[in-house]
């Protein structure tokens, strides 16, 4: 009985890294001076789940590390910019994922969040892989305008899950919209 | 319209900063963030003959990411020893922003509120530091390409000051105030850390107008700002009147101010 349990919780410390959101690359935008920099660098270091922050003060580029076994969202790094006083321009996250098969409007669970997939071809991928968050407030109107062009689905529009998205996604629940 | 020229002309140099040293602009300080401000305004004084000294201390809190609040203390020795003599709140509320990489376009509205038992001598209205009274204002700055230019108008209306003090006969209740500033950053030539001390140049055109009587001023204040680890704030400005048809406190004045930030500490 006792080696069923270590074989268990093996298992799931395996499936637990696979869930697990890395690294994220974060472009704030709205900002030139190092002071409004350093309110975004002090409010994503506040983060639970944030190991490091590294800056690019004149490209206004955050690096940042995760700590291991801290559940991490985007609307978190989105959240702490936005409460800082300015905007993202552009989020990418890099996971590990477990042998996956995505094709346009998959939608996955991982890393404790439910994720979209939009213009993507089908494909089989595994090990590390970094995305591109797409949703409103995490792009460019010009470019929240070409994605909403690519989908039907009107769960890019509320970023809840509607009647539109896969079975098994609770209606209201937040959907990341990602591409790769 | 001189003064706009002159104004517009240093806006297409600048390469810079927004957190003007006489002006707010429509950025708010970090949600959930604290900050101490303590401004001296050194006032040439002529009616009565000193130097006069306007101590602010101020208590600025981000609430969230669009409203922020001030509290201040108002002390002077205008004709008498040093003494608080008012205290004041301020808050502003960005409604509108549009940020792009190194860009944006922004507007907030605010407000300020205080009480001042101070002496009432001067034609010159002023909520923030010699009147009772409240002011509303609308504020537009943009941030393009890193030259940042902010626009500022409001409506004042004061009451005479406490103890007795009251507005004299003829005096205007009401003023309209405007501003316009840009900001110029001098060092560094290229971030590469937080502890870099950004040494701005500022030029600011600061304007009433009294419609009940006609009065009116401009300023031009050029001004200086260090910024020590992108947290601490040290502004030296300088304020002259480029014209004007009503008597002032001072028509010459020096500005010191040191802000700091604590970021997240609520």
């Amino acid at each position: 009985m006792k080696k069923v349990i270590i074989i268990v919780a093996l298992l799931m410390s395996t499936l637990h890294s696979f869930a697990q959101i890395q690294s994220a690359s974060l472009v704030a935008s709205g900002l030139t001076c190092s002071m409004c920099s350093k309110s975004i660098f002090k409010a994503l270091e506040k983060l639970p789940s944030v190991k490091s922050v590294d800056v690019d003060l004149d490209k206004s580029v955050f690096t940042i590390q995760f700590k291991e076994g801290i559940k991490v969202e985007p609307d978190d790094i989105l959240n702490a910019v936005t409460d800082a006083g300015f905007a993202v321009a552009d989020l990418k996250m890099t996971a590990l994922f477990p042998a996956t098969k995505i094709e346009k409007d998959t939608h996955l669970e991982f890393a404790g969040a439910t994720y979209h997939f939009l213009n993507v071809t089908a494909q089989n991928f595994s090990g590390q892989k970094t995305f591109t968050v797409v949703d409103k407030n995490y792009v460019s109107t010009t470019d929240y305008r070409r994605f909403k062009k690519s989908t039907d689905m009107k769960c890019y529009e509320t970023g809840r899950a509607e009647n539109c998205c896969a079975e098994g996604v609770a209606k209201g629940k937040r959907v990341y919209h990602i591409t790769l | 319209m001189m003064g706009l020229c002159c104004a517009l002309f240093f806006a297409r140099a600048a390469t810079a900063q927004e957190l003007f040293n006489f002006a707010e602009p429509a950025s708010n300080m970090p949600a959930k963030s604290l900050g101490i401000r303590l401004t001296n305004n050194v006032l040439d004084e002529q009616h009565l003959g000193q130097t006069t000294h306007q101590f602010l201390p101020e208590l600025m809190w981000g609430v969230n990411k669009r409203l922020m609040l001030h509290a201040e203390g108002i002390a002077n020795n205008s004709g008498t020893p040093f003494r608080f003599v008012g205290a004041g709140v301020y808050a502003k509320y960005r409604f509108y922003t549009q940020d792009q990489v190194h860009k944006h376009f922004r507007m907030a509205v605010f407000t300020r509120a205080a009480f001042n038992n101070g002496h009432v001598h001067y034609q010159e209205l002023e909520v923030n530091g010699m009147n009772t009274g409240a002011e509303l204002g609308l504020i537009a700055t943009q941030l393009l390409h890193k030259q940042a230019l902010s626009a500022t108008v409001s409506y004042e209306q004061i009451d005479n000051n406490g103890r007795g003090n009251t507005i004299h006969l003829g005096n205007a209740f009401r003023a309209v105030n405007y501003s316009f500033s840009t900001g110029r950053l001098i060092l560094p030539k290229s971030y590469t850390s937080y502890k870099q001390t950004n040494f701005n140049l500022m030029l600011e055109f600061l304007g009433q107008y009294q419609p009940e009587v006609g009065r009116h001023y401009v300023d031009i204040a050029p001004s200086l700002q260090f910024i020590i680890h992108s947290q601490t704030r040290v502004d030296i400005g300088y304020r002259h009147q480029l014209t004007g048809s009503m008597d002032r406190m001072a028509t010459n004045s020096l500005m010191l101010r040191v802000e700091h930030l604590l970021f997240n500490v609520i």
